[in-house]
């Protein structure tokens, strides 16, 4: 019957050479048992729905077919674990290698936006071509039959502390990493800053003083850094020792950018034309005051970072 | 998922453990596939298809059973029976499936 012919066709196609003839044989021959069974109940030849039912009875083609193959899997149950694990190590290195490597011109390109939507589409793209490798590096071993033992191997003197306090929300660490790069971004665009008021019905122009040139490089640096350890914590969703110690470094660096910020003779330089006004001391005092204000609690907030850091720290 | 849709899930799950057990033990008497499911239906033990047939062929890769095609009412069909690993294995997962039973038997009882 073709039908039945069709099926069988369906079924071998999924099978590799040596399975075809004998799995083809066998599968026909308890087709034939079944009609066989059934015509002899009803004392009458199988009509075609009949027929049909017994091939649905079996299984689709692909799936009969993947029973009788023994690579059930792409990556095993036994592997599965590693596997994952694997993956998100992969990844995530991944997305912070293409990160670093777009960030000097995303900085320099001046359209930060298209360029960080274009970032996006490259990690997707590194991301794919990585998950593929990973996989296939699996699949291999799967395949030439290296057992997962190696994998598994531990010795509990050298176990990670996995606190469930010291888990860190992914979130969280997301929203992190994004404020630090815009701050980054922004940093360097300050450099430039040139700021335009309105000043007793004038356009006035007011400018950072040279020394916050100074500092340019070291804050580049301890951005940069936060960046990475952000990345790494996002990979790794909890603290380590490590990671904790290198975020308390970089707050305590910070705090003291903030002191050199701090004692500056100036932060910004009037032209002439405000200076010589009568309210410009008002002016001086407010900005002056803005300023303290603001770096005081960027100060305290790093203060507060990195005791966070050392309570955390006892608990490992 | 309701309390129904649990027991089928467990439900396979715990035939599943036992399936190849049943079989080995179905083939210590000679059989064709579809005499196989036919007895295993007669016994209780509904087993689908599509898992039957490719078990007892990856048990025969296996070694734990042995094939021949012969003829039968006129139409060719494939025996299987235990090998003599087969035999053996089959008696060590007895006296484990004894020895899981009676301690199951125990815990359910208290």
């Amino acid at each position: 019957m073709r039908m039945i012919a069709n099926y069988l066709s369906q079924v071998i196609h999924y099978l590799t050479e040596e399975q075809k003839q004998e799995v083809s044989d066998e599968l026909e021959s308890i087709i034939n048992d079944k009609l066989e069974d059934l015509e002899q109940q009803q004392s009458k030849p199988a009509d075609e729905q009949q027929v049909s039912d017994i091939l649905i009875s079996l299984g689709h083609p692909i799936k009969i077919a993947s029973a009788y193959r023994n690579d059930q899997y792409l990556i095993s149950p036994e592997f599965f674990p590693i596997y994952r694990q694997a993956l998100i190590y992969a990844l995530g290195l991944t997305a912070i290698v293409v990160a670093l490597l777009a960030l000097p011109s995303i900085l320099s390109s001046g359209h930060i936006i298209r360029s960080s939507i274009q970032l996006v589409f490259s990690v997707i793209d590194a991301a794919l071509v990585s998950f593929a490798a990973v996989t296939v590096a699996f699949y291999l071993q799967q395949k030439l039959n290296l057992s997962s033992e190696f994998w598994y191997k531990f010795d509990p003197k050298s176990l990670n502390n996995l606190n469930p306090k010291l888990k860190i929300s992914r979130l969280e660490t997301g929203f992190e990493f994004i404020t630090i790069v815009l701050f980054l971004a922004w940093w360097n665009d300050l450099l430039q800053w040139s700021n335009e008021i309105n000043f007793a019905g004038k356009t006035l122009i007011i400018n950072l003083s040279d020394a916050w040139q100074a500092i340019t490089i070291p804050v580049n640096i301890v951005l940069t850094a936060s960046i990475i350890v952000t990345v790494w914590q996002f990979i790794l969703g909890r603290w380590q020792k490590f990671t904790l110690i290198l975020d308390s470094i970089l707050n305590v660096l910070s705090v003291i950018l903030v002191v050199l910020i701090m004692r500056f003779d100036h932060w910004v330089v009037f032209n002439e034309a405000i200076m010589q006004h009568p309210k410009f001391d008002k002016v001086l005092t407010a900005i002056n005051l803005s300023f303290s204000i603001s770096l005081v609690i960027l100060a305290m907030v790093f203060l507060a970072l990195t005791i966070g850091n050392i309570l955390k720290l006892r608990k490992i | 998922m309701t309390a129904s849709e649990h027991y089928q899930k467990l439900k396979l799950e715990l035939r599943r453990g036992v399936l190849i057990l049943a079989v080995l033990s179905a083939l210590q008497k000679e059989h064709y596939g579809y005499s196989l499911r036919k007895i295993l239906l007669e016994q209780g033990l509904e087993i689908d298809e599509g898992t039957l047939y490719p078990l007892i062929r990856r048990l025969e890769k296996q070694g734990l059973l042995t094939s021949e095609w012969r003829e039968e009412s006129g139409r060719k069909k494939r025996f299987y029976i235990l090998s003599k690993i087969g035999v053996s294995t089959l008696n060590q997962l007895i006296q484990d499936w004894n020895q899981v039973q009676q301690s199951l038997n125990q815990i359910i009882k208290q």
